[in-house]
């Protein structure tokens, strides 16, 4: 059957969010259509509401409502040791091990081969420009044990090695072929914590 | 449910909703085929290392309405080098794009996986005699198998080029001062009565076209001990792109990213 326009519309919204087909958006919809009108009103409003005070933060790259973000101006923290990763997710991931106490460097993406993205499309620039200021003393390559981390692993070591940083990689706690945002917080910790030199 | 064994190659990967993977494989069977690995991104998942690009390995499949499924997975060579160098994973990639966008589901080639698999191999292996440590000339060596794996491609998906004699009547070619006229459009060395009427002509030294005939003739990893003066082996990379793009009408978003490794080892 075909829905009206407002409904038809918004479940072609929902099924552009993540791992939702048309089934679930469909459930969704419905869902919210039936409830009272104030709680489709707040949700809406929470959305509107971090889309617009989050942004990525100018120095690491993480989604923040402050530019510099927290994990940035915390004096607490150590300058020396940078922990680079792909997504802000990542940077979740690893605060949730409490292990690690330096700062992040988010590169929003991986180098895929196949689908076009490479080094260019990365925020490399951004993290050679905060390796000049010279605090940095080792780099944590903390990209995903898959094919595309692994490129990004390899690519960047092989342009920050030679500027006399330390890097390492965190290590094979991790199995091949997985994802870091799915790894529990004591195999992440683990593999911070057995990270090498490459 | 029914299951069924399956060999292939994982020529790319997906990822789905949850910590699922669909991968997408060239198989001699089957042709290419696509499969879901359930939970493949987790950390203790028995599928992510045998799912992972560029492996050779057998599967357990399960039939599903619309897709399939990997239940086990049995690694038989992981070549596990293309995922531990740039170069050759910059290389890999290639041709995995390249297999990918010439095969289809339902269409099994086993000559085509063969030379998948041969070429994978060989990207694996590849040493070159000098300076073996010198990204640039791993490259060098690498693009030479590359160059081999995609006229091979070509001429197993019935683009075989045709040099010893022109195209449009058959008689021999006479190549002037060293230099012959080569049409794209009809797939060969053309004559010169026949070169104004033919498509996409190209004029290049005869040591290309002598190149690509030997490189067709030879084992793939012979391309290694290819050796062109710099004129002829820029012209054979221009000919292989056109001719590629041209026949197969796109051409592989992977060649970015080995540009990119080239520009970085000659600076
Ligand atoms: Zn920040
Ligand atoms: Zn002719």
């Amino acid at each position: 059957m075909r829905y009206a326009e407002p409904i038809a519309r918004l479940i072609t919204e929902l099924t552009r969010l993540p791992g939702v087909g048309p089934k679930s958006a469909q459930r969704m919809a419905f869902y919210l259509l039936l409830r009272p009108a104030e709680d489709a009103r707040r949700l809406a409003e929470a959305i509107i509401g971090a889309r617009e005070a989050i942004r990525p933060c100018g120095r690491c790259g993480n989604l923040t409502d402050q530019d510099p973000c927290r994990l940035c101006t915390d004096p607490e923290r150590d300058d020396t040791v940078l922990c680079v990763v792909e997504q802000p997710r990542d940077v979740a991931a690893m605060e949730r091990t409490a292990q690690f106490r330096g700062r992040y460097h988010v590169l929003h993406g991986a180098i895929s081969p196949m689908d076009g993205v490479g080094p260019d499309d990365l925020r490399i620039r951004e993290l050679l420009e905060r390796l000049q200021e010279g605090r940095v003393r080792e780099v944590i390559l903390a990209t995903n044990p898959n094919v595309e981390g692994e490129a990004t692993a390899l690519y960047l070591a092989r342009l920050i090695k030679p500027l006399g940083v330390t890097v390492t990689r965190i290590a094979r706690g991790l199995p091949e072929g997985g994802d870091l945002d799915y790894a529990d917080e004591l195999t992440l910790a683990r593999a911070l914590e057995g990270r090498r030199p490459v | 449910m029914a299951l069924y064994r399956c060999e292939g190659v994982v020529l790319r990967t997906h990822d789905l909703a949850e910590a699922d993977r669909l991968v997408i494989m060239y198989t001699p069977d089957r042709g290419k085929h696509r499969a879901v690995a359930k939970g493949a991104r987790r950390p203790r998942s028995r599928l992510a290392a045998g799912i992972q690009p560029f492996t050779r390995a057998v599967y357990l499949c399960w039939q599903g309405r619309n897709l399939d499924g990997i239940s086990q997975v049995e690694v038989v060579e992981s070549f596990a080098p293309l995922r531990a160098h740039l170069e050759r994973l910059a290389a890999a990639s290639y041709a995995c794009e390249l297999m990918d966008a010439v095969t289809q589901e339902n269409d099994p080639q086993p000559r085509l996986y063969a030379l998948l698999v041969f070429t994978l191999r060989a990207l694996a292996e590849a040493e070159p005699e000098v300076h073996a440590e010198s990204p640039a000339a791993l490259l060098g060596g690498l693009e030479r198998l590359l160059l081999s794996f995609q006229w091979k491609l070509l001429a197993l998906t019935g683009f075989r080029p045709t040099f010893d004699r022109c195209i449009a009547c058959g008689e021999p070619v006479a190549d002037s001062a060293g230099e012959v006229a080569v049409s794209l459009a009809e797939g060969g060395v053309v004559c010169d009565r026949h070169a104004r009427g033919a498509g996409m002509v190209r004029v290049l030294p005869a040591e290309v076209t002598g190149a690509v005939t030997g490189l067709l003739r030879a084992p793939l990893k012979a391309a290694l001990g290819l050796r062109l003066s710099p004129g002829a082996a820029a012209a054979l990379s221009a000919l292989t792109r056109d001719y590629l793009a041209y026949h197969l009408e796109r051409y592989p978003q992977s060649r970015a990213f080995l540009d990119v490794l080239r520009e970085q080892a000659g600076s």
